[in-house]
């Protein structure tokens, strides 16, 4: 919202000493969030009214002219102009050249390009003393619209001398202040600028004038009847009866103080209901008199496929429950939000009935939202306006008009006021004021200064909240708590330090291992976590085989391909996965995030919520599918053994086992706890990652159920004792069919004796010196025994029998070298 | 005799010196000391000469010999301390073989930091579930029924609980205060604790606004908990994330769960307070919002507003990131684009 600085002294003095940045900041520091202001006449400075004294032929030019031009307290320049309007007499802005130390006026030629510096010059042989400018020139084409290019400004009907900066002159030496809307949304006092006035007098400690009133006597209610249908949606409906208008365009002054604050001029009524609603903060709406058929004016619902043309040239069909000011014939006005254009002011309007009346606000808003159409009016009512409004602002309304058309007849009010604002009171203890403060201030001069009128007795105050206010506002001892302290400035009020109790340390192992978790992966397998929406996308969904009608879903989701909420990462993951593989072609990604369970709910507070679950997905990238697979396998083997959890173990999954349909079904395994699945790592069917347009790339990823994990938290992590006696390595390389898992020969060799500790894959080889359909497969053993040294007979024997097992289990026979 | 000796010394001697490699070096030991070296050979002579002599030139012929190879050795030292002549020189201005290693989100980063920061204080963390109830993210928190947050444009209600109202309308989370309500219906105040974590809202998107971030709220609640406690928690917030003093400054604001509300603004670190575009001039930016909990908020909890008092404070964390680092595009944060999150390493 802009605010005016000017428009608000007309309603409280504030001294000179106070600048507009003091006010933006008292403002944003106590009341609300102003985001800027700027200097209006700045655009115009060293632009001064001059008046044309005599005006004679240029001798070197035909279309130039020579006018000496008065530029205050008879200093007459010669300047050269070609404007076709000048007249000896005429009052123009003068653009002041460059003076010694003084910067010229800047002027944009024909309207176009940067501004340019004036400067003393010569045109044509001729002296001249900087510029008469044109509107556009000088930015001014709104309030003085050229017919023809080449007229220049005419200040007719400003009231101003030669010399007066022109600033000054068109009401423009003026401070717009910018106010952030939202901060003002649980103000509806501030929405005008006489509640702003209201707020910096109380700031500042100056007196608030009263705005100005004419006095209105009710009317004779059998001119018109008024029919609320619903006072909840009504609750007061005024119209007031006006004839011998003449719609004119507005003065000057109007004009200027409307285009400073960004409101374009109409015409006189049109442009009075806009500046009254500006200072009050109270919407009106002006009837042509001789438009109002039938004798009634209805404010009803809408009846089924009503229409309404709106002023702005809307043709709308209306809906049941919209609210509507009516005829007895026809609906005239979106009540609240925009009148229609048949019942609208014209030139030929004599006689006017206006508007003044409360709306429901969230009636308002949601009539506004469902159209389309959010004007200055439908905004005020939705923030739910002080419904003692309607009657002052109507009130200020004549009083202006009054001042410009002495001739008019107010011939009186009709006000019906079904649904009365109830009056606030609140009672509060000084202590509960300063117990929140932290301090003792002075509560009574901080009241006084907000119009809080209040008994107190023995330090409890009786609060009467004044009804601009009393709108929902304030209305419990801690809003006074918040008027008193804002006031007195939240800055003020000096820093404590709270006294904590001391507690017993904190232990929260769940939240550990889940940190734990993503540290090991970023910091110890070079992942990258990414962050995913919990929604996804219905393409990649459908390529993962995941689509799925039972999935939660939004009412109104981002997009439509975004309507289901997810209950795997894994297929997020995929589309990141693909936007990365253009670029890099080996990577490791992990989310952890929770996800969405449908069929199963739980119960948190009394609430029924699906179960959300975390989950964590790891996907490892690679152009070959054994290196993605067997990078992320490392990885989460060395998650498992990193976390303080009970053992964990993966085993090839049985091919009855469901696991998720975007691997390949033999490429799977089963992250066990005992037998509890908490998790599954795969490999990504390439069908799958074709349908995602992954093509450069293969993939491997886990999901692993965070919540089973972090519920097998274990504290400790048992030491083994280390043995006393040395331990051998001992190497062997067999030959198998290709067939033989390593995991079956690994077992076997584990099982052969107690004395082998540890068995480890070296490598896996086929090709030269291998026979086809054979691998040769090189472990390494570590052996050792608690209660001796081994001897290499032992040794040997060990070896032997591990051969003998694996030859007889597994088919494996030495290499021969 | 002696002076053969002197010469084989200074002989053996220069060729030592001469040595720039450990290869040149190694073959000399035993072409200079060995058995089968000239000075070998001069010892062995020595059977034919006089006791005297022997003495002497034995004497002498074994000090050389030590000096021979003491300066062996001293120049094998030198030669091995040598890294280009060791034999193991090689291209220095190489690159150093990269550590693997990934990178935590910097929202996350942020997030650890914070934990840390507010555990170290006492403060337990939380985590409430993403997808809640109209009960819990308005009805308690002091929405009125007609507040516009309410309405599908600004918040992802789920299908299928449209029509219904209170605990059975389900939404995904618009802000994490709703979760404080459920805390403290688990818990016995007084207390102090964090809930970290994502909310979403219906908006469009641009570089200042995304559908989902994270926010980092804490609540404190207790007999007496003063304005002024408050920005104990705030400037714990600002001194962690920047590792200094940050000027705060508190003023109006409105949220229907708080009574009274505040806007919390820091101090713009790009400018110092200066004034700059991205602080719009002011030398503020607004960064959090915070005050006492609404009498309602604290009822819903199942506490007495006559007897506890309370704070919170609330911080856009995506916010907080990009002031940290610079970040001019809140939607990178959700892009998962691997140019971005590796700076972060």
């Amino acid at each position: 919202m802009k605010v005016s600085l000017n428009w608000i002294k007309d309603f409280v003095d504030i001294p000179e000493d106070i600048d507009p940045d003091r006010i933006l900041y008292d403002l944003t520091m106590t009341t609300v969030e102003v985001e800027g202001y700027t200097r209006l006449s700045e655009s115009l400075d060293r632009i001064t009214v001059g008046q044309i004294t005599e005006l004679k032929p240029h001798p070197g030019a035909d279309r130039l002219r020579i006018a000496m031009t008065d530029i205050g307290s008879g200093d007459i320049k010669q300047i050269v102009c070609g404007g076709t309007n000048l007249e000896v007499g005429m009052k123009v802005a003068v653009g002041e050249p460059r003076q010694k130390g003084t910067a010229g006026a800047f002027v944009k030629w024909h309207g176009e390009g940067e501004p340019v510096e004036l400067k003393e010059t010569k045109i044509r042989g001729e002296k001249s003393y900087g510029m008469i400018c044109a509107a556009e020139e000088i930015g001014l084409e709104e309030l003085f619209p050229a017919e023809v290019e080449t007229e220049i400004v005419d200040l007719v009907g400003y009231d101003c001398s030669p010399g007066t900066p022109l600033a000054t002159a068109l009401g423009l030496d003026d401070i717009i202040f910018e106010i952030d809307n939202k901060s003002l949304t649980n103000r509806p006092d501030l929405w005008g600028h006489y509640g702003i006035a209201r707020e910096l007098a109380a700031i500042y400690e100056l007196p608030l004038k009263p705005l100005p009133s004419f006095d209105i006597q009710p009317a004779d209610d059998t001119r018109l009847k008024i029919r609320i249908d619903d006072e909840k949606l009504c609750p007061r409906y005024t119209c007031t009866f006006c004839s011998g208008i003449e719609v004119t365009s507005s003065p000057d002054w109007m004009k200027s103080r409307l285009a400073s604050v960004g409101q374009r001029a109409i015409d006189l009524i049109v442009d009075l209901t806009n500046y009254a609603m500006l200072t009050v903060g109270q919407p009106l709406h002006a009837f042509d008199a001789d438009e109002l058929k039938g004798g009634e004016i209805q404010i009803r619902s809408a009846k089924k496929d009503e229409k309404l043309l709106l002023l702005d040239g809307t043709d709308l069909k209306l809906h049941e429950d919209t609210l509507l000011i009516a005829d007895s014939e026809r609906p005239l006005a979106l009540a609240g939000i925009m009148g229609g254009r048949d019942s609208g002011i014209s030139e030929k309007t004599k006689d006017i009935v206006l508007e003044a009346a409360s709306f429901h606000a969230t009636h308002t808003r949601k009539t506004a939202t469902k159209y389309g159409v959010r004007t200055e009016s439908s905004m005020r009512f939705e923030k739910g306006l002080d419904r003692s409004y309607p009657e002052l602002c109507a009130k200020y309304f004549f009083s202006l008009l009054k001042e410009i058309q002495p001739s008019i007849d107010v011939q009186g009010m009709l006000d019906v006021y079904p649904n009365k604002q109830e009056p606030v009171e609140v009672t509060v203890d000084e202590n509960f004021i300063y117990n929140r403060i932290g301090k003792k201030i002075d509560i009574s001069s901080h009241l006084k200064r907000l119009g809080f009128s209040f008994n107190e007795q023995a330090g409890t105050y009786q609060i009467k909240v004044p009804s601009w206010r009393a709108t929902g506002d304030v209305s419990l001892p801690e809003d006074i708590v918040e008027e008193v302290a804002r006031l007195y400035g939240y800055d003020n009020i000096e820093f404590v330090a709270p006294s904590i109790k001391l507690t017993g340390a904190i232990q929260q192992p769940q939240m550990d291992i889940e940190r734990q978790m993503k540290e090991f992966l970023a910091y110890s397998a070079g992942a990258f976590e990414v962050f995913t929406y919990p929604w996804s996308d219905a393409t990649v969904l459908e390529a993962c085989k995941l689509e799925d009608e039972d999935a939660l879903k939004l009412v109104d989701p981002p997009s439509p391909e975004n309507e289901s909420l997810i209950r795997d990462i894994l297929p997020n993951l995929l589309v990141t996965t693909r936007k990365n593989s253009h670029e890099v072609k080996q990577f490791t990604l992990f989310e952890m995030a929770r996800v969405f369970d449908p069929g199963a709910s739980v119960e948190m507070n009394g609430d029924s919520l699906p179960y959300q679950p975390k989950q964590l997905c790891v996907v490892c990238a690679d152009e070959s599918p054994k290196e993605a697979y067997l990078a992320l396998k490392g990885i989460i083997e060395g998650l498992c053994s990193e976390l303080p959890v009970k053992s964990l173990t993966m085993s090839v999954a049985a091919e009855d086992k469901k696991s998720a349909p975007y691997f390949l079904s033999d490429s799977v395994q089963e992250i066990l706890s005992g037998k509890e699945k908490v998790g599954e790592l795969g490999l990504i069917s390439p069908v799958v990652l074709a349908k995602c347009s992954i093509n450069h790339v293969r993939v491997a990823s886990c999901t692993l159920y965070v919540d089973k994990i972090e519920a097998m938290a274990v504290k400790e992590r048992p030491y083994r004792a280390l043995s006393k006696f040395p331990s051998v390595e001992y190497d062997l390389a067999l030959l198998f069919d290709e067939a033989v898992p390593w995991s079956e020969v690994e077992s076997h060799v584990r099982s052969s004796s107690k004395v082998i500790k540890e068995v480890s894959f070296v490598d896996e080889y086929q090709g030269k010196q291998i026979p086809e359909g054979k691998k040769s497969l090189a472990f390494k053993m570590v052996l050792n025994r608690e209660d001796a040294t081994l001897t290499s007979e032992e040794v040997q024997k060990i070896a032997d029998k591990v051969l003998k097992v694996l030859g007889s289990k597994c088919g494996g026979s030495l290499r021969q070298e | 005799m002696k002076e053969q000796l002197e010469a084989l010394k200074n002989e053996a001697l220069d060729k030592i010196n001469a040595c720039s490699s450990l290869d040149a070096l190694e073959p000399l030991q035993s072409e200079l000391l060995g058995k089968k070296s000239k000075l070998s050979e001069v010892l062995k002579s020595l059977k034919s000469l006089s006791v005297e002599e022997k003495k002497t030139i034995g004497q002498l012929a074994n000090q050389i010999k030590k000096s021979l190879a003491d300066s062996f050795q001293a120049k094998k030292d030198e030669l091995s301390d040598s890294f280009s002549a060791s034999g193991e020189g090689f291209d220095i201005t190489l690159p150093g073989k990269k550590p693997v290693r990934g990178a935590l989100h910097p929202v996350t980063q942020l997030l650890y930091q914070l934990n840390d920061a507010f555990r170290s204080i006492g403060f337990e963390v939380y985590s409430p579930p993403e997808i809640s109830s109209e009960l819990f993210d308005f009805d308690s928190l002091n929405f009125p029924d007609d507040h516009p947050a309410r309405e599908s444009m600004d918040t992802y209600w789920l299908r299928g609980y449209e029509d219904k109202i209170g605990k059975e309308r389900l939404c995904l989370r618009p802000h994490l205060t709703g979760g404080s309500v459920r805390y403290m219906l688990e818990n016995k105040p007084p207390f102090r604790f964090v809930y970290p974590g994502r909310v979403y809202r219906n908006e469009s998107t641009d570089a200042g606004h995304e559908r989902a971030f994270y926010q980092y709220e804490a609540l404190i609640v207790d007999k007496e908990v003063p304005f002024s406690s408050g920005r104990l928690l705030v400037d714990t917030i600002l001194e962690c994330v920047f590792g200094k003093k940050v000027k705060t400054r508190m003023r109006s604001g409105f949220f229907p769960f708080v009574e009274p509300g505040f806007e919390i603004d820091m101090e713009c670190q790009v400018c110092a307070g200066k004034g700059c575009s991205v602080c719009g001039r002011t030398g503020w930016v607004e960064m959090m919002p915070g005050g006492p909990p609404h009498p309602n908020v604290l009822r819903a909890g199942g506490l007495d507003p006559a007897e506890w008092q309370g704070f919170y404070i609330n911080i856009g964390l995506d916010r907080l990131v990009m002031m940290k680092h610079g970040i001019d595009d809140i939607r990178l944060l959700h892009s998962g684009d691997l140019r971005f999150l590796s700076q972060f390493a």
